[in-house]
């Protein structure tokens, strides 16, 4: 071997970091140097590389074992996260954690009296906290919590109603954590104005706000939010702008993906991919299931998005072995006339195949087609584009060109 | 891949020596920094691991040296370089030690995530004493400071 390679080879040892004098021993010992294995002799990394295979349960076993173990076992990477949901957290064991979480960024916990618990852990650099069961969560609580972790960027509390929160602690976190980007909070109490407004002028990065069944919320309020992105207020009550529930969001999914499909409104060209993308992720199924909702705006985005979906062949194929022409057909039906527009506008998409021209008749979709333009008539004019298109695609068939007819004569 | 027919040398802490083709020997990236930097002769000295060893490692580069291919992420081929996997461990925790220790050594991940998995996998579920008796692990506690390190992690278990 040459100096410099050797002189080399050594440097690319002294470059790798994490790695003790010790470890430097170590890894010139092979089976051939020791009788036995000696476990505890393996470098740092990989100590804690295994660590990091094991649960908590396996990790405190093997840290018990001895005093190497447990001195890796307690490195700071193994604790930027902590997910607690299946231990009980109380002030005891936050105790025993605290000297383990001087890193700790994101937490996950369930069910708790855990406000104190929480503050018992001293995690100053927390930036994501997420519970399960925040029942007992004062105002009181929350507001030492968002002043303890002024670092915090993520709070969600949730499913179980956060009973005891209401505008006082949104406040406070609004002072105390300027980094905040989500706050999603289920059941709380009261948001007024003037907490969301100091959310607006304290947390610039706020993206994502979720008040969901909350009692009383200042919907006014909410659109001084500049900054948020996604916000749901799902099953709230006592919201003035009426029906607003979890519909809402899913409605807003719906759009989502009818617009993500079509790129030129103007001209209803699809992007092949995603149509194929979504096509593969049993987004079919789902888009038909929200139409199935007895909601009329999620009946119309999904129709929508389902209509546009099925420019493509293959998701209009999709979309007819999924049960949908009955689903659109029974929209079609719709009193609400969004609903019925896109519903036709679905039928019409999938008129164009010969193959599905049968089952649009058997579902009644002819009938549903014709009484549309009967029931519209005065008025929408997209509306009856969508059903004469789909009519006219139906009646280029002979046998059913004649059941149009018959029906068109019977309405007069 | 340039010419994947270029062979290179390695040569063992017992003086054996290798002759592969240069894809198996840069799954290793201390090797592959080595030959880069311009700083091997006519052959790649690897003085940590014995020829037994550092045969073994070069039998799973062969292996896996086409899973970064199109061909390899076909999740046939996958499933059965898992099987083969599998095997490949299957030794005893001397020869998986060893394994590991030249795994960080010549900076080869998959094979470092293998090994540590297959070790971590032996430590599941088992007692603190188990863990002991099974890994040959010397209890050097004083019995307080192993009351100590018991209340530590009694949370874990509740």
């Amino acid at each position: 071997m040459s100096r410099r390679v050797r002189q080399k080879r050594e440097h690319s040892w002294g470059e790798k970091t994490n790695i003790s004098s010790e470890t430097l021993d170590c890894g010139s010992l092979t089976s051939a140097t020791i009788s036995g294995v000696d476990w505890t002799t393996l470098p740092d990394d990989t100590v804690i590389q295994l660590f990091s295979y094991l649960n908590y349960r396996d990790r405190a076993s093997l840290a018990s074992t001895c005093q190497t173990f447990r001195l890796l076992s307690s490195s700071p990477c193994l604790w930027g996260s902590l997910d607690l949901r299946s231990h009980r957290f109380d002030t005891g064991a936050a105790v025993s954690l605290s000297p383990r979480c001087k890193n700790l960024q994101r937490l996950k916990f369930h069910a708790a009296g855990s406000a104190d618990a929480l503050l018992s852990l001293q995690a100053r650099e927390l930036r994501e906290i997420s519970g399960d069961f925040c029942r007992d969560i004062t105002d009181a609580a929350l507001s030492v919590i968002a002043a303890r972790h002024e670092m915090l960027e993520s709070v969600h509390f949730g499913p179980d109603a956060c009973e005891r929160i209401s505008s006082d602690a949104i406040k406070a976190l609004a002072y105390c954590c300027p980094r905040l980007r989500r706050l999603w909070m289920s059941g709380v109490k009261e948001v007024n104005g003037d907490a969301t407004n100091a959310l607006a002028e304290h947390c610039k990065k706020l993206e994502d706000v979720g008040f969901v069944e909350s009692d009383n919320i200042d919907e006014v309020a909410l659109g001084n939010l500049n900054s948020v992105k996604f916000l749901s207020v799902a099953g709230t009550r006592n919201l003035k702008w009426g029906s607003a529930a979890q519909e809402e969001v899913q409605e807003r999914a719906a759009t989502t993906v009818a617009t993500l499909v079509v790129i030129d409104d103007e001209n209803a060209t699809d992007d092949c991919q995603r149509a194929e993308a979504i096509l593969r992720g049993d987004g079919i199924r789902l888009l038909l299931d929200l139409a199935r909702s007895c909601q009329e705006g999620l009946q119309s985005e999904a129709a929508k998005a389902i209509a546009d979906l099925s420019i493509d062949s293959k998701v209009a194929k999709a979309v007819a072995e999924s049960g949908g022409i009955n689903i659109l057909a029974n929209l079609a039906k719709s009193m609400n006339r969004l609903v019925a527009e896109e519903a036709a506008g679905g039928l019409w998409n999938i008129s164009f195949g010969d193959d599905h021209k049968g089952a649009i008749a058997e579902a009644c979709g002819i009938k549903a087609l014709v009484d549309l333009i009967f029931k519209w008539s005065s008025n929408t004019d997209e509306l009856l584009e969508h059903a004469t298109g789909a009519l006219a695609n139906l009646g280029a068939d002979e046998k059913r060109s004649m059941e149009v007819v018959v029906l068109v004569e019977s309405m007069l | 891949m340039e010419s994947t027919s270029k062979k290179v040398t390695l040569s063992s802490s017992d003086g054996r020596t290798f002759e592969v083709e240069e894809a198996v020997a840069f799954q290793s990236q201390t090797i592959k920094h080595l030959y880069e930097a311009g700083c091997t002769g006519d052959f790649i000295p690897v003085p940590n691991v014995t020829g037994d060893i550092l045969s073994m490692v070069l039998r799973y580069c062969e292996k896996h040296v086409d899973s970064d291919t199109a061909a390899g992420k076909e999740s046939f081929y996958v499933n059965k370089l898992k099987g083969w996997d599998a095997l490949f461990v299957k030794v005893d925790q001397s020869i998986l030690f060893d394994l590991i220790l030249a795994a960080d050594f010549l900076n080869i991940k998959s094979l470092m995530d293998l090994t540590c998995k297959t070790v971590a996998s032996m430590m599941k579920g088992k007692t603190t004493e188990e863990i002991r008796g099974t890994f040959n692990i010397k209890n050097d506690y004083t019995p307080e400071a192993e009351e100590m390190v018991r209340r530590e992690n009694q949370w874990a278990f509740e």
